[in-house]
């Protein structure tokens, strides 16, 4: 391909870091599953099932095993037929239809009996460092019975059926980095194929995919016995993994500005690099035309009964649509075509459809974006030192930068801290608290990192412009976190959200989406402000498909 | 018992909280907490002995002006004055002394992290502890008491062994316990209006 000349720079982190825009964000090339499927293709990865006890009721265990050039990872499934009663997808559930944890090797009967006693209990029990992850899965019930009695009876399952939901089970957590006993991250980090961010967790629920298509044609051949037939591989590859996410998940984003400015600055810097390409090969364009058609369908599929995603879903569809005639009309062989649809779409679409755009604009180059996976984990794990030399008037230039739309809020007033995150007793649920209407003030987790800067900046006042802030520290250490979040943004200029994470309006799903459009979610359907449901590998080939021509762009098949 | 390191980090960052640490002086204790456990020292034992004597409020004040830091007449909680002497980059060739320091194993990762950057290594001395430490590594020669001591540190020639970092905890029951009751403090009472409108779905998501 040919680059141009000029310097494209990346977005502002203005415009990027506001959570309407997080919340509008869509999968791309640099998506952690994706990632995840391009390696296992390139390196010729073998999915096996060395166990699959699996009674006619549902009930027993399997181990898939995932084997890679240099070792093994093994996916222990415990399935249970759970009464409808005991079903939840919330944090205090305390049963589930399916449980997994990925191990780490290939596990002995010892070690089998082990997470037997353990992993069906979840947050109840304990793993080890042998294990990675942590999860649980529910079925979707509608869509189970559906596909299971239709294989029984020697049919395939209806289409429609399958896409109105998209997935027979959904995960409802998938832990990862230490908790509950599991490895920590550390552990694993410096392997290469665990190098990029979540990639157990994407791993665990690839093979959870896979086991959840055996169970049903499992449990459809022992109800149907020689009626039965297996999925059509076209209809299996329809169905994703669901997941339903909740507030669990949204003070991630905050809690490791490091790591999330990683992220969203190799996409930035992806963009850019792709915005700088003078010249596109018809090929290129063809592939972007080719995926945009791709998109528009996928995306006319996607399904939400919430007000919010409804809004949203439609102006994505009318943003598409837009885009599609734009380009039509547009002169294909002028210069900077890509920038100048970047350009036009500023003005002329939302921000779901800037940031659709932005993600297929990624897609015909591969040789410039994805070796920016290698960027995105964070090795330092934010253990850098406070720089407690600078002084006042530095802290202070950054602060009055990073945080100019944060100074002039009055942080007394009602709406601008109506919201207090906690977490409950109640299995440690975190939840999400109207400051002045219940008592949750005085459990109040530390997740308003600009209420906390302006509090900095406050007391900054009281000091001369030459001291150094360690002096500031030593009378007032309760602004080490802000200091330190502020000293990351002179390298990391996506650490923060530049808006108000306690505001009476303030919505986590918007959050919740930035992330798992990282880990390369689709179908985003909202419950209510602080509650979605996505699927995962939606469109993607099972482990006996996958190869370098079917690993990449799976997910605009959905 | 056998935990992970974040784990660790956590619920120890939690249970300074809960004992009346703010938010960011709790994370440093998890930090700490965490940095003594990776050099196999038992950090949540440590921990517990520091939030039991009441480490939280032996915060701010500190006086540096010399060779001796002190806090007034009180006691320093060592998170506090670790951060101090990290960012205040204290440790040059001199001899440094904090008095009247609580648990001061907890100052150990600090003089470590102080250490990074080319500085030669350091014997840390008490009435009852001694530890040789230099960037990379905590070695503990004479087991430290958590009553409230001077801490001297001077430099010396000695190098520590290095040992490679652990990546678990088995840290005392009984003090993780200790851990467990001081975290609880920073979670809200279950309530049913609080499970009804703090998380979950207006739309069913049981289907």
């Amino acid at each position: 391909m040919i680059q141009g000349q000029v310097n494209i720079p990346r977005r502002d982190p203005r415009v990027v870091m506001r959570l309407k825009r997080l919340g509008s964000l869509h999968q791309s090339r640099l998506s952690f599953m994706r990632i995840l499927l391009r390696r296992m293709a390139a390196e010729g990865w073998q999915v096996t099932r060395p166990i699959f006890d699996i009674g006619a009721n549902g009930v027993g265990r399997a181990v898939y095993q995932a084997t890679g050039p240099e070792r093994a990872y093994s996916l222990v499934c415990f399935a249970r037929d759970l009464p409808a009663d005991l079903r939840s997808d919330r944090v205090i559930a305390e049963a589930w239809d399916a449980t997994f944890t990925l191990f780490d090797g290939i596990p002995t009967e010892a070690d089998l009996h082990r997470l037997q006693a353990n992993v069906p209990l979840q947050e109840a029990g304990r793993v080890s460092e042998t294990e990675l992850s942590l999860s649980r899965a529910n079925r979707s019930v509608r869509l189970w019975v559906h596909v299971i009695d239709a294989l029984a009876e020697g049919q395939q399952p209806d289409p429609a059926e399958i896409d109105k939901v998209g997935y027979l089970m959904r995960t409802t957590a998938v832990y990862g980095s230490g908790k509950f006993g599991a490895a920590d991250r550390e552990v694993i980090a410096d392997r290469p194929e665990m190098q990029a961010p979540f990639q157990a967790e994407m791993l665990s629920v690839y093979l959870i995919r896979t086991f959840v298509r055996d169970l049903a044609e499992h449990m459809a051949q022992a109800k149907g016995r020689d009626r039965a037939v297996r999925l059509d591989p076209a209809l299996a590859r329809r169905l994703g993994i669901g997941n339903s996410t909740g507030l669990g998940m949204a003070p991630f984003i905050i809690n490791h500005p490091v790591l999330f400015n990683n992220w969203i600055m190799c996409r930035e810097e992806a963009l850019a690099r792709v915005r700088a390409v003078e010249a596109p090969t018809a090929a290129q364009v063809k592939v972007f035309k080719t995926l945009l058609q791709k998109a528009g369908k996928s995306v006319a599929g996607w399904q939400s009964q919430h007000p919010i995603q409804v809004k949203k879903l439609a102006e994505l569809r009318a943003d598409l649509d837009m885009l599609a005639t734009h380009l039509s009309t547009a002169d294909l062989s002028a210069p900077f075509l890509w920038d100048a649809l970047v350009a036009w779409s500023e003005d002329a679409l939302s921000e779901e459809g800037q940031e659709v755009l932005a993600s297929l604009l990624l897609e015909p180059y591969p040789d410039l974006v994805d070796g920016l996976a290698e960027c995105l984990a964070d090795p330092v794990a934010e253990s850098l030192p406070l720089d407690g030399a600078m002084t006042v008037a530095q802290l202070r230039a950054i602060l009055e930068d990073v945080y100019d739309w944060a100074l002039p809020l009055d942080w007394s007033d009602a709406g601008t801290c109506a919201r207090a995150w906690y977490v409950s007793a109640e299995k440690l649920e975190p939840r999400l608290g109207e400051r002045f209407e219940e008592p949750a003030e005085a459990y109040e987790q530390p997740l308003a990192p600009a209420r906390a800067a302006c509090a900095l900046h406050a007391v900054l006042r009281d000091w001369p412009n030459d001291t150094p802030i360690s002096d500031v520290l030593m009378a007032h250490p309760v602004h080490r976190t802000a200091v330190r979040r502020a000293q990351f943004t002179r390298f990391a200029p996506y650490a923060e959200i530049r808006d108000n994470t306690i505001a009476a309006e303030m919505k986590p799903i918007d959050m919740l989406r930035a992330k798992l459009s990282f880990f390369g979610a689709t179908r985003f359907d909202p419950r209510s402000d602080r509650w979605v449901r996505i699927a995962m590998y939606q469109g993607a080939p099972y482990p006996e498909d996958l190869s370098p021509e079917t690993a990449d762009l799976w997910v605009y098949d959905a | 018992m056998n935990l992970s390191l974040n784990e660790v980090r956590a619920m120890a960052r939690k249970a300074a909280r809960g004992a009346g640490y703010d938010w960011a002086l709790a994370d440093e204790a998890g930090w700490a907490c965490g940095a003594l456990c990776e050099a196999g020292i038992d950090g949540v034992a440590a921990l517990a002995g520091l939030l039991e004597a009441g480490g939280a409020d032996c915060v701010g004040g500190l006086e540096v002006s010399d060779a001796v830091w002190r806090r007034g007449s009180g006691q320093i909680c060592p998170v506090y004055a670790g951060t101090v002497l990290c960012d205040r980059r204290a440790l040059s060739a001199r001899v440094l002394a904090l008095d009247g320091v609580v648990s001061p194993i907890m100052l150990l990762p600090y003089i470590r992290a102080a250490l990074r950057g080319g500085k030669g290594p350091v014997i840390v001395t008490c009435e009852r502890g001694r530890a040789n430490i230099d960037a990379q590594s905590i070695y503990i020669m004479k087991d430290f008491s958590e009553v409230p001591v001077r801490v001297d540190i001077t430099a010396t020639e000695d190098i520590p062994p290095h040992r490679h970092a652990s990546s678990r905890a088995s840290p005392d029951p009984a003090a993780w316990d200790v851990l467990t009751t001081y975290a609880h403090r920073t979670y809200a009472p279950a309530t049913e209006a609080s499970r009804l409108r703090g998380a979950g779905g207006d739309l069913p998501d049981t289907d």
